[in-house]
């Protein structure tokens, strides 16, 4: 796969021509002044200084809410799939490797989840590689990396005054041939550079010791430190609805008169209600244990099941989190 | 290409069945409305399905009949909530969903040539009931060793599947016994917990596979009697029960540890278990 | 050394004295988070452990929030029945000791078994405004300097000195009660209460604009719910075990992001908040959209204040209007379309 590059002030030329096959989204400052992924428009100019966006962009391949089923008459019916492509550009590295994640839950065989997969095959991914990381982020301790390109089509790097744009599959590749006539080719010392730009935010990532976290946790899972560290939890879900893994979701009815739809809908293992049975038993009845199942599942069950990390260090928990909880810190005080 | 997995087999409700004297334990019998959703929905003792009421929403129950039963498909639902409720208030004819089959049944390949101990307490001994019928049919029977099947219920109007139960008695080729907390008059069988019948027939554990089903307290105690009558971890199955929506896994509500209820499960060795966190 | 500092000495003596006399199973304060312009809740257990206290204008939790858990009996019938409920000492703010004192009101926390440790709050920063203040830079540590700003370290280690007025939360720009009324020590010298109608202004100023865009803004606010009901969970005054909007029988609005269900949930939520809000800001502070789910709320207490003279937790002998009623109350809002 050849790399290209272009003048970062023909972005624009090149973001207009993707949105001639289908939507196009790109960073742009919302009215609170901070940064989101946006649809593309003249009025919303694309911003490159940022550092991550609040919402991940999860919510594209994994919406808060998603018709599973549609109900006429007590009949219930697949409904129409979307049509149209999507492409995602600006979309960090560590969101773009958490989307490996989800294809790991919901790209499974035989329970294939067609809701996931059609738009996942629809939605192509253009990660723009950081600079700046923040004292938040951990991404190269769980296997990532700011200049990491798993999980996005292509891995746009920004240099000086051009962006390196590098194919990471198939789809990226085809993205860039049908641009081909607005790119240039990149040398090798284009290259070497941007590895080396990559190479000098990845060393400004703090580490976060999380080598062997799942026996670790294994280990660790009576501990009487799980009720101190949990103590200040609120079950406010800002963690699971933040997060680019997270993707546990309720499936409900509504109906209006004849018609009816069924619903997934964004949960939270935080929430009190989640496990609560009909009968009244609750396996997971204290905030211990919740927080408890939200670190085993992203750091001991997903590596069981899938030999993967369900965290891709983004550091948005640590930032959002109301009562300033800090994942790193429990698995440092519970896996010591 | 797979079939969409949260996408019900249309079903309609042929006939409903009042299992128990308080009257909230019912019995449908469904039936698919294309023959190709039968064909199917291939299953074997010990899965559950989904249930599926568009505008109402789903819940999860063990099947009851067995796949011998052809063209009978059983549920039986305890009414607990939003669901059963409206469930128990369906006339025959109206249309259902059925979303299945799921789940891991019980190890027929590791029951094969075993004896085997079936222990089953209130309203989860539906599974059960699949299992001894497929068991019992003439096709499967020579497969297994002897049978002996514990029932337990509060009083004898909760027992459920009566005449199974009377039919099975009358058998030579399985021994089932009955037990109930209250008796009343006319009860002429074992008065007292599960686990006394059970420490007091002393089955072997020698090649046996012990099965159980029941209450949360009920397993307990059970788990108690068979370790002391030397069964190992891996020869003790059970089957558990937790709160579902997908059903396949995705949804991230019935885990135990690494493990979902719905997927992994809901049949699950003592041995497995034992490997689990205890958080069920 | 600042007045803060002061403060958070005599907060961890007190609480070493509290803890190793055994007058309190458990003190309940903040302390420093891994994070600059935050803290953390902290329950400190052992008279050792009092150094880790904190006091500084990045105490932002409303630890009445804690409270009743505290207070409820063990689920599991065993441990229930040897259990006893604790001794708690909490740091309260103004606003904090006016949730503590609706709780009491409410019956969720017996006012015996607390120990109010208020301190004379100055406003707290918000940690957004702060953060955007900075720009591009990011702080690695913050603190407040002798004249009460609050100077924060970037990057490239220059300081910042960001003006308090300027990155003040903003219910504690409007700030009536700084001052515990209800406590069982006061650290620290009351400050003094902003202007009386500072509450007013914005609802005011929302309220002068067209019907028309009034709506229109309202919708735009909720527009970014995601519906994590993060501000319920936040807020001290949400206890409710079964929330009416998690109901499954019947079933009052669905869990997506359908306007008019994101609508209700906001406006069912303002309803109940009425006459028992404290205006701590936790629920904006925890909304990871920046929603201002005061909004509503703010309107509504004043309402309650007009018509019936009442502000929530003043005193803890005080019944609350919703809960009373007597002949003479006002009530022309029942004839007035």
């Amino acid at each position: 796969m050849t790399e290209k590059r272009i003048p970062v002030t023909d972005l624009d030329g090149l973001l207009a021509r993707f949105q001639e096959k289908g939507a196009v989204y790109a960073p742009a400052n919302d009215e609170a002044g901070d940064v989101a992924l946006a649809p593309l428009a003249r009025s919303a100019p694309v911003v490159l200084e940022y550092r991550n966006f609040r919402l991940s962009p999860k919510a594209f391949v994994l919406p808060q809410n998603q018709t599973l089923l549609c109900f006429k008459d007590g009949r219930a019916e697949e409904p129409g799939l979307p049509a149209g492509q999507t492409v995602l550009f600006g979309v960090r590295p560590c969101d773009a490797r958490a989307m490996l994640a989800l294809d790991k839950v919901f790209l499974d065989g035989d329970l294939h989840d067609p809701y996931y997969a059609g738009l996942r095959a629809r939605t192509t991914v253009i990660a723009l590689a950081c600079t700046r990381p923040m004292s938040s982020c951990f991404c190269t301790s769980v296997g990532g990396g700011p200049g990491d390109g798993a999980g996005a089509d292509v891995l746009a790097v920004p240099m000086d005054a051009d962006l390196l744009l590098m194919p990471q599959t198939p789809r990226g590749e085809a993205l860039l041939s049908s641009v081909a006539d607005l790119l240039h080719d990149a040398g090798p010392s284009a290259v070497k550079e941007a590895q080396e730009r990559i190479h000098a935010a990845e060393e400004q990532v703090a580490p976060v010791k999380v080598e062997d976290c799942a026996p670790r946790l294994r280990a660790a899972y009576n501990s009487p430190l799980w009720e101190a560290v949990s103590r200040r939890c609120l079950g406010c879900g800002t963690c699971s609805f933040l997060c680019p893994t997270c993707h546990c979701f309720d499936i409900t009815d509504e109906v209006r008169g004849r018609h009816g739809r069924r619903v997934r809908t964004w949960d939270c293992c935080a929430y009190p209600l989640f496990t609560l049975h009909a009968s009244g038993h609750n396996p997971r009845p204290t905030p211990k244990e919740r927080w408890r199942q939200r670190i085993m599942h992203k750091f001991r069950y997903a590596v069981e099941n899938f030999d993967r990390l369900f965290c891709v260090g983004c550091g948005r928990c640590i930032r959002h989190c109301p009562a300033g909880m800090d994942l790193r810190t429990v698995l440092k005080e519970v896996g010591a | 290409m797979a079939r969409n997995p949260y996408l019900p087999y249309p079903a309609r409700i042929d006939e409903t069945i009042i299992e128990n004297e308080s009257r909230d334990i019912k019995t449908f019998r469904l039936a698919f409305e294309a023959p190709a959703s039968a064909a199917e929905f291939q299953y074997l003792p010990g899965q559950f399905a989904e249930l599926s009421l568009p505008g109402v929403g789903e819940a999860p129950f063990g099947i009851a009949s067995s796949p011998t039963e052809t063209g009978r498909l059983l549920f039986s639902v305890k009414r607990t909530g939003l669901f059963t409720e409206e469930l128990h208030s369906l006339e025959p004819g109206t249309r259902i969903g059925v979303r299945g089959p799921m789940g891991k049944p019980f190890p027929w390949d590791r029951m094969a040539g075993k004896d085997l101990l079936i222990i089953g307490g209130g309203f989860a001994f539906t599974t059960l009931r699949s299992a001894i019928v497929y068991i019992l049919d003439p096709a499967n029977r020579s497969r297994f060793g002897s049978v002996l099947a514990i029932y337990g219920a509060r009083t004898p109007g909760e027992l459920m599947y009566r005449s199974d139960l009377a039919a099975w008695q009358a058998r030579k080729d399985i021994s089932v016994h009955l037990t109930v907390d209250k008796a009343d008059e006319g009860w002429s069988q074992h008065v007292g917990v599960v686990t006394a019948v059970l420490e007091n027939l002393k089955p072997s554990a020698q090649n046996t596979l012990a099965i159980v089903c029941g209450p949360p307290v009920m397993i307990k105690f059970t788990l108690l009697s068979l370790a002391k009558l030397g069964f190992p971890d891996s020869r003790v199955i059970l089957s558990l029960e937790m709160r579902m929506k997908c059903g396949v896994g995705k949804c991230g509500r019935c885990n135990i540890g690494s493990k979902f209820v719905c997927k992994d499960g809901p049949v699950f060795t003592r041995e497995e278990l034992r490997a689990l966190p205890a958080e069920y | 050394m600042t007045a803060s500092h002061e403060i958070e000495t005599r907060l961890r003596e007190t609480a070493e004295g509290f803890l190793g006399a055994k007058k309190v199973d458990l003190f309940l304060g903040y302390e420093k988070a891994s994070l600059p312009f935050r803290t953390t809740p902290v329950f400190v257990t052992a008279p050792e452990e009092a150094t880790r206290l904190a006091w500084n204008p990045f105490c932002a939790a409303n630890l009445a929030a804690y409270l009743p858990r505290l207070f409820k009996a063990p689920a599991d019938a065993r441990e229930a029945k040897t259990w006893s409920p604790p001794t708690v000492a909490v740091v309260v703010k103004g606003c904090d000791a006016r949730s503590v004192v609706a709780l009491i009101q409410e019956h969720q926390v017996p006012r015996d078994r607390l120990v109010l440790v208020g301190i004379a709050c100055r406003g707290i920063v918000d940690t957004r405004k702060a953060e955007r203040m900075l720009g591009e830079q990011e702080a690695l540590g913050a603190g407040e300097d002798v004249n009460g700003n609050i100077r924060a370290v970037v990057e490239d280690g220059t300081e910042v000195t960001l003006r308090r007025e300027q990155v003040l939360a903003d219910a504690c720009l409007e700030c009536r009660s700084p001052t515990p009324a209800i406590r069982d020590l006061l650290l620290g010298s009351p400050g003094e209460p902003r202007e009386a109608d500072a509450a007013r202004r914005q609802p005011a100023d929302f309220e002068s604009q067209p019907l028309d865009s009034r709506w229109a803004r309202f919708q735009q606010m909720i527009s970014k719910c995601i519906r994590c009901n993060a501000c319920r969970q936040a807020c001290p005054m949400c206890y409710c075990r079964d929330c009416l909007l998690d109901q499954t029988r019947p079933r009052w609005i669905g869990a997506g992001t359908d306007l008019s269900d994101v609508a209700i949930y906001h406006l069912v939520r303002a309803f109940h908040m009425a006459g028992r809000c404290t205006e701590c800001g936790a629920c904006v502070r925890a909304c990871p959209m920046g929603i201002d789910v005061r909004l509503l709320v703010r309107r509504l207490n004043l309402e309650v204040e007009d018509l019936y003279g009442y502000r929530p937790g003043e005193a803890i002998d005080a019944t609350p209007p919703l809960s009373a009623f007597a002949m003479d109350d006002p009530q022309e809002f029942l004839t007035e379309p």
